[in-house]
């Protein structure tokens, strides 16, 4: 690669729309959430630089780390999970198919990537002293059981029905096809649902549900490390929201606009900006979600994710299957 | 599966006040619960013998916050009692509405608490707003929205003009409409009902045994109302239909639903009394001091029935006031309640009691 | 009871479009109704110094001093006004409700905090017009008429309202 190439790689990943992009995103993605939710509860809202500020109120306040915890790993891993979540963020193909990231199989990283928040809860928690940090701790673990195997999945159906592991290629048959939320709505349905579930939203937030346990892992953890981890949640969800909407809702392309503007310079900046529309929609249904409904117990959430995920999904993936063969 | 005993509070974010929990769970189940009280005692009682009948009452009002008009009312009636005193009719219909209002505010309160410990936070938010109604009819009548010092000993201390009682029945049958949506919406919602159904799970006998009192009681089907079994102030006077409301879900779901039908219960009330204000004084004179004697008086307080017992001995200032606070009561219910709950249970199911520390401690 | 899920989208997304139930205090301030228990006043003149308000504030509140220049009345006797300590007050109203001649009342005024207990005051008015004070040691501390209109709050309370509020003479 030419040295404007590896710069040019630079850039992307540390700038846009790699990390830089992806924390301001973030911070956007979680005033409009928590703008939405406060008006659908008829109540005022915060103000646009609320979770800024909240970010750097806490890169202010002291970072306590309690002699039960080992400081090498409580210190490194809030950093892996930002890091992994932002990785995941370089293979979602904002604007185009032409997306210089991808390669085959990009599908199964990203989705391994984004595992790893989950991982960075289980450790801290264990490392707490603190008896709601064990707790907390054990109902990630479980609440994995519940939504991992259906997300992946209902990630996996439109790439079994588009023949490959790529993104972008599933870009491409939205391109020429329909989009994949009128091909296969159930894995629509079911990638929502166990997003909220990774989230730890609304109705499926139970390993931080303020009223048990605290903060659950995270209580005992200040200052920087929880403004990681803050930071983490936020951009797992733009993270999520923008591979949904690319993989499920076509991603860049409108219809009639897309062919438009094909092969111009305005072509990728429209798909860019339909793109975080698509996104900031998948946020509000997010939201939605949350102020809908109450918190379910842990047992609760993981047969409802039996029962109303992990089976419509075998069977999503058997009728297509089926199809496939007739 | 290995032990964990952890403490909810003194500080926690489910409390509203502070009381101590040690929780032990195997896993998921709780198999030993254990309470500590006492972090908000002020020695109130000790304070009444202190004062004068005239303070003591404004001390006693400050038990509660949310219950405040009931103390205050209790107390003049147990003092009233003592002076062989009869209070106007106008006066005691007066004593009541602010009563029944009281109850409003409290229930609604509650509901919102409820919503919140499961997570429903839009719950919590939309009955919250609806409680500010009753908070400024309260205020327009009073002058406060909490501790409104409406009960004198002889009377009640502030009248209701006609505008006030217009605008208490408009903002009565809003809340009607309001608490039946509430209603709709606590009864239908299916993830809040999966975490009230089943749960907190108190059977009548236990309810009659652990001498659980007011709304954890009567949703076990134990039909008790002090305003109904003994009547005081103007309860005698309702002429619509007054039952007690009892469920017999015997769970926390049987809770809201009581405390949300006696809400609605309570605006009917108010409705019915309000345009039948008989004309009057609202104030008898009572005497600063009183004659030896003792006397016990009870009241349906919102979280149940309110007991004071009261001791003169010829000075102006109280021998003994001893007050049983309904909350004080149905702590041995909430614990058996807990036996065996799942630990995400343990909030909602002690919320479920309507736990007021300030009552218990006093 | 016929289970949904959701049951409350309808008012959700109805409340989309609504203005928010928050008042954006301090831009917007709600008046507090007639009855409310504000600022305390002290007529100085209408007063007769019966110390029925002393007796029944349940927080000791009120006392009357007398004068440090030691001035008398007519009949010798020394002159005493009301001292209050505010930061002892319950705003409970027992002073208001009792007193014969409505001498003392509350305002509705509610912005009161201040950073220091000294500033907590109680204001004494005259309806009767005042000497200008001779010496440095007349003027008293508590001496301050209610400001005008405070910025933001609706008119304050006239006088002659708040008479409304203790209905008979009634003493205890």
């Amino acid at each position: 690669m030419e040295p404007g190439g590896e710069l040019m790689s630079l850039f992307y990943i540390l700038i846009f729309p790699g990390f830089a992009f992806l924390v301001a995103f973030g911070l956007f993605a979680d005033f409009f959430d928590r703008k939405l939710v406060a008006r659908l509860q008829n109540r005022q809202g915060p103000p646009w630089y609320q979770p800024l500020a909240d970010m750097i109120k806490l890169l202010g306040k002291e970072d306590i780390i309690t002699d039960h915890a080992d400081r090498g790993i409580v210190n490194l891993v809030p950093l892996f999970g930002l890091a992994s979540v932002a990785a995941a963020f370089l293979y979602v193909p904002l604007w185009s198919a032409e997306w210089p990231f991808a390669f085959t199989g990009d599908l199964i990283v990203i989705l391994y990537l984004l595992t790893i928040p989950a991982f960075v809860l289980v450790l801290l928690g264990w490392y707490s002293p603190n008896p709601f940090g064990s707790l907390g701790t054990g109902r990630v673990i479980t609440q994995l059981f519940g939504y991992e195997v259906p997300f992946a999945l209902a990630l996996l159906t439109p790439a079994i029905v588009a023949q490959s592991w790529q993104v972008t290629d599933l870009l491409r048959f939205q391109l020429m096809d329909t989009w994949f939320i009128a091909v296969v709505p159930v894995a629509f349905f079911v990638a929502v649902a166990a997003l909220v579930g990774k989230l730890e939203r609304i109705p499926f937030d139970t390993p931080h549900a303020e009223t048990e346990i605290v903060e659950g892992p995270m209580t005992e953890y200040t200052g920087r490390k929880l403004a990681l981890l803050k930071m983490m949640f936020q951009t797992e969800m733009v993270v999520g929201s923008a591979l949904i909407a690319v993989i499920f809702l076509g991603g860049p392309y409108f219809p009639g606009l897309t062919t438009a503007l094909a092969g111009t310079l305005a072509g990728p900046v429209v798909g860019f900006v339909v793109v975080l529309v698509k996104t900031l929609l998948m946020i509000f249904l997010l939201s939605l979600i949350k102020a809908l409904f109450a918190r379910l117990r842990i047992e609760q959430m993981v047969n409802w994710c039996l029962v109303w995920l992990t089976i419509p999904i075998l069977l999503q993936i058997l009728i297509i299957l089926v199809l496939g063969a007739v | 599966m290995g032990r964990i005993t952890f403490p909810i509070g003194p500080q926690h974010p489910a409390l509203k006040e502070p009381e101590s929990f040690k929780i032990t769970a195997e896993g998921e189940r709780v198999v030993d619960a254990d309470v500590r009280l006492g972090y908000n005692h002020r020695s109130i009682e000790a304070a009444c013998q202190h004062r004068n009948y005239v303070r003591g009452q404004y001390l006693c009002e400050r038990i509660c916050g949310i219950c405040s008009h009931i103390h205050c009312n209790t107390f003049a009636r147990a003092v009233e009692e003592l002076l062989d005193l009869e209070v106007p009719m106008r006066a005691k219909y007066i004593r009541t509405i602010v009563a029944e209002l009281e109850r409003i505010h409290s229930h609604l309160l509650w509901l919102g608490v409820a919503g919140h410990e499961v997570g429903f936070d839009t719950l919590f938010m939309y009955v919250w707003r609806d409680r500010e109604i009753v908070q400024d009819l309260l205020e327009l009548i009073s002058g406060n929205r909490v501790n409104y010092g409406m009960a004198t000993i002889g009377g009640a201390k502030m009248d209701l003009t006609p505008e006030i009682v217009s605008k208490c029945m408009e903002g009565c049958k809003l809340l009607l409409e309001r608490t039946e949506y509430y209603k709709g919406v606590a009864t239908t919602e299916g993830t809040f009902l999966k975490r009230v159904e089943g749960v907190g799970m108190l059977s009548q006998q236990q309810a009659r045994e652990l001498g659980a009192v007011g709304p954890t009681s009567r949703a076990s089907n134990v039909p008790n109302d002090i305003r109904h079994d003994f009547p005081y102030d103007a309860y005698d006077q309702i002429q619509m239909e007054f039952e007690p409301i009892t469920s017999d879900l015997c769970d926390v779901l049987g809770r809201t639903i009581v405390r949300v039908l006696e809400t609605e219960q309570a605006c009917r009330i108010c409705l019915d009394l309000l345009p039948r204000l008989p004309e009057g004084d609202i104030q008898v004179r009572a005497r600063p001091r009183v004659p030896e004697g003792e006397t016990l008086v009870r009241c349906e307080a919102p979280r149940g029935e309110l007991i004071y017992y009261m001791r003169s001995n010829g000075t102006d200032k109280p021998a003994r006031v001893k007050v049983r606070t309904p909350s004080l009561a149905n702590w041995p219910a909430a614990l058996a309640m807990l036996d065996g709950a799942y630990v995400a249970d343990v909030p909602i199911t002690i919320a479920s009691i309507d736990p007021c520390m300030a009552c218990t401690d006093r | 009871m016929p289970k949904t899920v959701g049951a409350m989208f309808k008012e959700l997304i109805s409340h989309l479009f609504a203005k928010p139930a928050t008042v954006l205090y301090p831009l917007q301030r709600l008046a507090p109704p007639e009855r409310f228990r504000g600022r305390l006043i002290w007529n100085a003149d209408l007063c007769i110094r019966c110390s029925m308000c002393v007796r029944d504030c349940p927080c000791d509140v009120l006392e009357l001093v007398e004068r440090a220049d030691g001035s008398v009345d007519d009949k010798g006797k020394p002159i005493k006004d009301l001292v209050a300590t505010m930061s002892q007050c319950i705003f409970c109203g027992q002073c208001a409700w009792v007193c014969p001649k409505d001498a003392i009342r509350f305002e509705r005024v509610y912005e009161l905090a201040q950073s220091d207990k000294s500033e907590l005051k109680m204001y004494i008015e005259h309806t009767e017009p005042q000497p200008e004070p001779a010496t440095e040691a007349e003027s008293r501390p508590e001496t301050e008429a209610p400001a005008a209109a405070q910025p933001g709050t609706e008119a304050q309370a006239e006088s002659t309202e708040a008479a409304e509020e203790s209905d008979s003479s009634n003493e205890q």
